[in-house]
């Protein structure tokens, strides 16, 4: 009984386990934000012609190849065709190498050149040369032997599969080529380049898939290499697991556009084969699909052949949808006649898709996040612009800021293969206008709050200018309000600007906000932001902004005389400039520091040679007084110890000037430490020898 | 005055006949680290502090290989056939050097 019970008690905590991580892989499948606008495929297209040389291709043959691709991609005709198929051609006569054979190949395909019979496609007057067959054969061979690499096998494939029925006797073993291309893989999903050569990366992965995808494509092969090569297929879910991801995009290898583009075109190449494996990595492709459209602006043909072969993938993976809000529906007005916030489904070139139901999950302020509607589902509209769904949001009333918009959206078509978005979030900010209520402005005396207000609409001025002196203040009290709900409103700038008649000096101060009501005082006593002010007429001027606002403004109050007694000075003798408020600030100069003063090469030369030859002299003549003597210099073996003991410790010092010029502190220091070594035992032994020396004489 | 003379005579003869030679070598060695100190503290006197971390580095490693002396004439003067003393000064030595020049800049 008590087995029993453990036993199922250790069951449930397995399943529970399992289940636990199943919900932690199990990621939220969103939507793209973007797609390739017609704008956008003019100005690649423009890109791409502008490249075009003088001899009609775009560069180096795999550029030209790649060029004349996105054409095709954009469904554009090549500009000058014919004079580039022309030069393909007697350059395809010369070739000896797979790579250069397949990419004039692969241009001419593209390009339909016109030579070939009416009845027969343009390959049948294409022919590989001899020696592109005997670098194929080469290829082969190496397969056998373990020396190919991926991108030559590639090309190999490409052609034979291209030139299959032209090359049946040359009876290829696509066996040897699973078998090496098998056994490149690693069990992360990568592949190596070559057995020989380099770690597993995702960009022979990609190379493997077209390799593979082209052997299936032949149709010779049996059902065992078509069983092994679905199993390859099954685990590209693997390589898809080593993408790094950024802010909803997700990529390959430090976000490089060529590499991502490769393993998801390569991907599609060979799932192509396979419609019946099932995708269990959506979530990533409309990550990779938000990278792409993140990277649509393109200033190299590279760069436009990734972006295109990377998005024309999806035309065989799940297609992720892009979710876009309206232009006029990303800001709305609480005023505004138009009250339906409308989103457009299209897919990543932007044509629209219909066959959606589109629910509004939830919406909810930023601030607040407190949600104020849940599971609405969104209407179809069909008009000029094309379809959208659309919901009345402003029916809800809603606060003006900035909300967040969750919606949902799943296909009800059972035809097109697309990836039903679970979460795609956006923002939209619903702005007000605002009105100023209950405006009253006076001057009084600082210590009391007593002085004549005067009531003011707004948009009204001042019939009469204030008066104020030192020992008065400036008093205005207001309420702002929302227009649309009346509510009281607190905004981000709320300020009094004082500025002189002649703009000689301004200054701007805060309107506090307190118990729904802006209050302002500003005293006239003497504080440091009045010591430049001059007596004379002001303006004064209320500023209101904020992002939720749709009529910020700057009302002109009224005017105001000031007599600050003790302040009489004019602008000549402060120094102060006349400028206009909106006029640009001056420029600012940078002051660096001064270098400091440094004396002439001479003096420095001078000094040096004081430093180094006075004391020396006075050295060298105090030694000769005294005696030099060398009777007690050690010979025999003491000699060459005493010298090299001597030379060791010249050449530390030396070792430390080189220090100063070149060396780092470690190659320093393990040079200081293999000279120590020497230097301590010739040390040692001519410390010895003077000690014995010191002895005899002692002893003498 | 001619006291004063007097004394420094007899010190200075005192000096010449008591002191040994290898004292002596280190007295001078001691005046030569010290006017090479003075030389380069008058140079940034006139001169100014520019480039600092040389100036620093001249002048303390003088001022230290001054110090190092000193130490080693009190050592060798109480027994002047030591050796350990003379291996203890250049170590020193070396460390004071490598110091400066990862200093000088």
């Amino acid at each position: 009984m008590k087995k029993s019970l453990s036993f199922s008690i250790l069951i449930i905590l397995f399943l529970s386990l399992i289940n636990f991580y199943n919900c932690q892989n199990n990621e939220v499948i969103g939507a793209v934000s973007g797609y390739l606008d017609n704008n956008l495929v003019s100005s690649i297209f423009s890109l791409i012609q502008n490249k075009q040389l003088s001899n009609f291709t775009f560069g180096s043959i795999s550029t030209t190849y790649k060029a004349v691709k996105v054409f095709k991609l954009l469904n554009t005709n090549v500009p000058n065709s014919n004079e580039l198929c022309n030069l393909l051609e007697l350059k395809l006569q010369n070739v000896e190498r797979v790579r250069e054979a397949y990419y004039l190949i692969e241009t001419l395909k593209i390009l339909e050149c016109s030579n070939s019979n009416s009845n027969s496609n343009s390959n049948s007057k294409l022919s590989i040369p001899l020696p592109v067959i005997n670098d194929i054969r080469k290829i082969f061979a190496a397969t056998i032997q373990s020396e190919a690499n991926l991108a030559r096998i590639y090309f190999a494939i490409s052609l034979v599969s291209s030139f299959s029925s032209s090359l049946t006797h040359e009876n290829f073993d696509y066996n040897s080529i699973i078998n090496y291309v098998l056994r490149l893989k690693d069990d992360s999903g990568s592949f190596k380049s070559s057995i020989s050569r380099g770690a597993p990366t995702v960009s022979s992965a990609a190379l493997a898939y077209r390799i593979l995808a082209r052997l299936l494509s032949t149709n010779s092969l049996n059902k065992h290499q078509i069983y092994q090569i679905q199993q390859v297929a099954k685990e590209i879910i693997n390589i898809f697991e080593q993408t790094d991801n950024y802010q909803g995009t997700i990529f390959f290898e430090e976000e490089s556009l060529e590499i991502t583009s490769e393993v998801v075109s390569a991907s599609a190449a060979l799932i192509a084969h396979f419609p019946q494996l099932p995708i269990l990595f959506q979530s990533k492709l409309v990550g990779i699909a938000e990278f792409f459209i993140q990277r649509k602006h393109v200033a190299t043909i590279d760069d436009a052949y990734f972006l295109l072969t990377g998005l024309h993938a999806f035309d065989i993976l799940p297609t992720p949808i892009v979710l876009i809000l309206q232009q006029n529906s990303i800001e709305v007005s609480s005023k505004s006649n138009d009250n339906l916030l409308k989103v457009s489904v299209t897919d990543l070139f932007g044509n629209n898709m219909n066959e959606f139901k589109v629910y509004l999950e939830s919406a909810y302020p930023v601030t607040t996040r407190q949600s104020i509607l849940s599971h609405q589902q969104m209407q179809l509209e069909t008009g000029s612009e094309g379809s959208r769904y659309s919901i009345n949001f402003l029916a809800l009333k809603p606060e003006p800021g900035v909300y967040e918009l969750k919606f949902s959206a799943s296909t009800i078509s059972t035809t097109r293969n697309v990836i039903n978005v679970q979460l795609a979030i956006r923002s939209i900010k619903i702005v007000t206008a605002v009105s100023v209520h209950d405006f009253e402005i006076s001057v009084q005396e600082l210590s009391s709050s007593t002085g004549k207000k005067t009531s003011l609409q707004f948009g009204e001025v001042l019939t009469q200018s204030l008066k104020a002196n030192s020992a008065q203040k400036l008093v205005i009290t207001l309420k702002l309000k929302n227009q649309v709900s009346l509510k009281p409103l607190s905004v981000q700038q709320c300020f009094v600007r004082l500025y002189n008649q002649q703009q000689i000096k301004e200054i701007v101060e805060l309107v506090k906000f307190e118990r729904n009501r802006y209050s302002f005082e500003f005293a006239f006593d003497g504080k440091k932001e009045i010591d430049n002010l001059v007596n004379g007429e002001y303006s004064i001027e209320l500023i209101v902004g904020d992002s939720i606002l749709s009529n910020s403004f700057i009302w002109q109050i009224g005017k105001i005389n000031l007599e600050i007694a003790e302040n009489n000075n004019n602008a000549a003798q402060l120094g102060i400039s006349s400028r206009p408020v909106f006029a640009p600030l001056p420029e600012i100069r940078h002051i660096f520091r001064n270098p400091d003063k440094r004396p002439t090469e001479m003096i420095s030369f001078v000094f040096t040679s004081l430093v180094v030859a006075l004391p020396f002299g006075l050295l060298l003549s105090g030694i000769n007084s005294i005696g030099f003597n060398l009777k007690r210099f050690p010979l025999g073996f003491g000699f060459f110890s005493a010298i090299a003991f001597v030379l060791l410790l010249l050449s530390i010092l030396v070792l430390f000037s080189f220090f100063w010029l070149i060396l780092t502190m470690i190659q320093t220091l393990t040079i200081l430490f293999i000279l120590s070594i020497p230097t301590f035992y010739f040390g040692l032994t001519t410390f010895r020898n003077i000690n014995r020396l010191s002895k005899t004489d002692k002893e003498d | 005055m001619s006291e004063l003379k007097a004394v420094l005579r007899s010190l200075y003869l005192e000096y010449k006949n008591q002191t040994t030679s290898q004292l002596k070598l280190l007295d001078f060695f001691f005046i030569f680290s010290l006017i090479v100190a003075l030389v380069q503290f008058a140079y940034m006197i006139v001169f100014g502090t520019f480039p600092f971390n040389s100036f620093l580095s001249g002048f303390f490693t003088a001022i230290g290989e001054a110090i190092f002396t000193v130490s080693l004439r009190m050592q060798l003067k109480r027994d002047n056939t030591a050796v350990r003393p003379i291996g203890d000064f250049i170590f020193c030595n070396l460390v004071l050097f490598l110091a400066a020049f990862n200093f000088m800049g």
